[in-house]
């Protein structure tokens, strides 16, 4: 047995709820260390900025589709909501909810007994949250790119900084979890898929947010004291951009891959094929995720640097080699078509469609480059991490909200989502294509387009409807009587090893792991082919 | 046959450390990449504008907009390469229980932060930068006061640890601690030693 020198047992264990706190349930809530209701909290708001978010593309794609016959939102905001609509896309929703689930999920799995450093994790979650509701509120009265207040551009910047530190400490948190609290015997090479792949996702997030933050701090100055750096409010975006584009978009679907790597070898009965090289390209797609260099605002040449292009066009390639994994993990085993499975399967399907879409965006002589080719793209990137979610959240229900969400819903919204997710990239990459700019007012809509927006805008309506039908099931309460198995789908990793949901400690004696896959119990066939 | 079974540990060797996770340590070097990639992105932006302002035919530091006095900030890349040694000898000391020298460190150290502290005021009140009217000033100051921040949060850190290890909490056994603070503070003065090099020196 492998003994790793990061046992948990001296690890603080903190997760035992506060006993009879001066403010009772709220300053449990507010003083929490428990890591899986610190997941939740992530996991609750920032579903509620999904929907927000993707109800401005919605209201964005409507007025996409004529220049003159839909006019929904006022010219003057017209940019407040596209900026929104992305920074809440990325920053309100997709990086914290993965964080969340990694918060109530990487503890169980690496089989420590909370996550480390529970307070900062709180302190992520509350700092996330106060920043997000006060870049909303910067919004609302009239600031952030393209305002016209001036100090409510100055809170958007300031509260966006706050936002980018909170996240980069929550990936603190869990890259330390990771990396110290691993069972004994739990070497690196043994992690689970998606907790590895939140260390590589997390690392990135710390060394790219802090780059978002800079420019942020800097937007800030420059803006409160004289605006001589970036001039008016609306050159600040460009200054951001890059955060919510390629490169840099796929930070936020590292962990689908994780997702994917977990959930396909439960279902299919098998063991993972070719583990390591699993690992190699999640590691190698979160290298390639790193966009901070790529900021064109500061050198517009950049997109046509060998670098830029190498960066795209490679970063379909570790996708496709999970993919491949996967699809042979299903080919040796016996798969059961169970929601999470769907939902993963097509998780990693949209996430491999926007790599492909991705390579393509970064050849020359297309001319793509801002282009609606991005926008689809980024949106294919997104969805992806979207449908990754729901398929961790269906998979990992037992031990986040403690019981088995429905099976009905989540085998019907897998076929919708990618319907959707097609619907709503699918026609502005075309767009893209036919020279659509990526400009908003929607002044700048190319004549002999507008079907495709359409469509666009009904693709966007959908996946608004799979969110919500998503959220309905998550939430809506068990039978009376119902008992959660502690198991429920024959789980490989040590997180199906607990109760549903866990107990403060997580486990009650400490795991001992001596394989990849500890509670997976091969037959002798497969165990004489390995 | 006589077999002799010699005791190989000495009596009076010291059990050794339990085990325990680096938790604190693996997190400061995280926070402390972080901190770093922050520095990164601003160094970035200001060689960025120094670039495109001297190919455009201009001066990075205009005439009559400010100084960059490097006399000022040389005395502060020494101070705090100074306290570097310092801290790191409360550290050795600190991990073989010596708490005369660990006293005598940290009070050296304390001393050195200060004298930082005081010579960037007096820089920054040489440079003479209006921040509204220049971009040099934005981005100088961003970064300047940027590290400053972060070495006063250094600081603030090593002091807590040094209380901590005067009430016999952090000892030769456990001492993760204080080489997580130590690790920050050197990545301060490495953060200033950029600066000096990529503002004060190169200007």
């Amino acid at each position: 047995m492998t003994i790793t020198d990061t046992p948990p047992e001296a690890a603080t264990a903190v997760d035992a709820e506060p006993e009879a706190l001066p403010f009772g349930e709220l300053g449990a809530l507010v003083g929490t260390g428990e890591h899986a209701r610190i997941g939740r909290m992530f996991l609750g708001f920032s579903l509620f900025f999904a929907v927000a978010s993707f109800v401005a593309q919605l209201l964005l794609d409507l007025e996409r589709i004529s220049a003159d016959a839909v006019d929904v939102l006022d010219v003057d905001i017209l940019f407040q909501v596209f900026t929104a609509q992305r920074v809440g896309l990325v920053l309100g929703f997709a990086l914290p909810a993965l964080l969340g689930l990694a918060m109530v999920v990487v503890p169980l799995q690496v089989g420590a007994r909370t996550v480390a450093f529970p307070r900062a994790a709180n302190l992520a979650f509350w700092g996330w949250l106060l920043g997000a509701a006060l870049v909303v509120a910067g919004y609302l009265v009239g600031g952030g790119p393209g305002g016209t207040d001036l100090r409510g551009t100055d809170l958007w910047l300031a509260a966006l900084v706050l936002v980018a530190a909170s996240l980069a400490l929550g990936a603190v948190c869990v890259v330390t979890t990771v990396l110290t609290l691993r069972a004994p015997g739990m070497t690196l090479r043994r992690t689970p898929l998606f907790a590895f792949s939140m260390f590589v996702a997390g690392s990135v997030w710390i060394l790219t947010l802090p780059v978002l933050a800079a420019n942020l701090l800097l937007a800030y100055l420059d803006h409160r004291h004289g605006q001589v750096l970036f001039g008016v409010n609306a050159n600040l975006w460009p200054q951001l951009q890059w955060a919510f584009g390629q490169p840099q978009i796929y930070v936020v679907a590292i962990p689908v891959l994780g997702i994917v790597a977990d959930v396909i070898p439960v279902f299919a009965g098998a063991r993972q094929r070719l583990y390591g090289v699993a690992m190699s390209a999640i590691g190698a797609f979160g290298v390639l995720a790193i966009g901070a260099w790529a900021q064109t605002a500061y050198a517009p040449d950049l997109v046509g640097e060998p670098l830029f292009i190498a960066f795209g066009l490679a970063a379909v390639l570790p996708v496709l080699l999970v993919i491949a994994l996967g699809a042979e993990t299903l080919r040796s085993g016996r798969p059961r078509t169970d929601g999470p499975l769907l939902l993963a399967l097509v998780a990693g399907l949209v996430l491999l469609l926007a790599t492909a879409a991705g390579a393509v965006h970064v050849i020359e002589p297309l001319e793509l480059v801002g282009t609606t080719w991005g926008t689809g793209q980024m949106e294919l990137t997104v969805l992806a991490a979207v449908l990754g979610l729901f398929a961790g959240l269906q998979y990992w229900a037992p031990k986040v909200v403690g019981r088995v969400l429905g099976e009905g819903p989540a085998k019907g919204l897998a076929p919708l989502g990618l319907v959707a997710a097609v619907l709503a990239a699918v026609p502005l990459l075309a767009a893209g294509a036919l020279d659509q700019p990526d400009t908003i007012p929607a002044g700048a809509v190319r004549d002999g387009v507008e079907a495709l927006n359409l469509v666009a805008a009904v693709g966007t309506g959908l996946v608004l409807l799979v969110v919500l039908a998503f959220i309905a099931n998550l939430v809506r309460p068990a039978p009376a009587g119902t008992d959660t198995p502690d198991d429920p789908w024959g789980g490989h990793t040590l997180e199906w090893s607990t109760t549903s949901p866990p107990a403060p400690g997580n486990f009650a004696e400490l795991p001992v792991v001596t394989d990849e896959r500890p509670l997976f119990s091969e037959t002798a066939e497969e165990a004489s082919a390995r | 046959m006589t077999v002799t079974v010699y005791d190989i540990v000495p009596g009076d060797v010291v059990a050794p450390a339990p085990a325990r996770p680096r938790v604190l340590l693996v997190g400061t070097a995280l926070v402390t990449a972080a901190v770093l990639a922050v520095f990164a992105g601003l160094i970035g932006v200001y060689a960025n504008q120094r670039a495109a302002t001297i190919a455009g035919g201009d001066e990075w530091i205009p005439g009559g907009a400010g100084t960059i006095p490097l006399t000022p900030a040389s005395v502060m890349f020494v101070t705090l390469v100074m306290s570097s040694i310092v801290v790191q000898w409360a550290h050795y000391a600190i991990v073989r229980d010596d708490r005369r020298n660990a006293y005598i460190a940290f009070g050296l150290a304390a001393v050195l932060a200060a004298a930082f502290i005081n010579q960037a005021a007096f820089l920054f009140g040489e440079m003479g930068w209006v921040i509204a009217d220049s971009v040099q000033a934005v981005l100088i100051y961003a970064i300047a006061g940027g590290q400053l921040a972060m070495f006063a949060v250094a600081v603030v850190f090593l002091a807590l640890m040094a209380l901590r290890a005067f009430g016999g909490q952090i000892t030769s056994r456990d001492h993760e601690a204080i080489s997580a603070a130590a690790l920050f503070w050197h990545a301060s003065v490495l953060v200033y030693a950029v600066v000096w090099t990529a503002v004060y020196q190169i200007k």
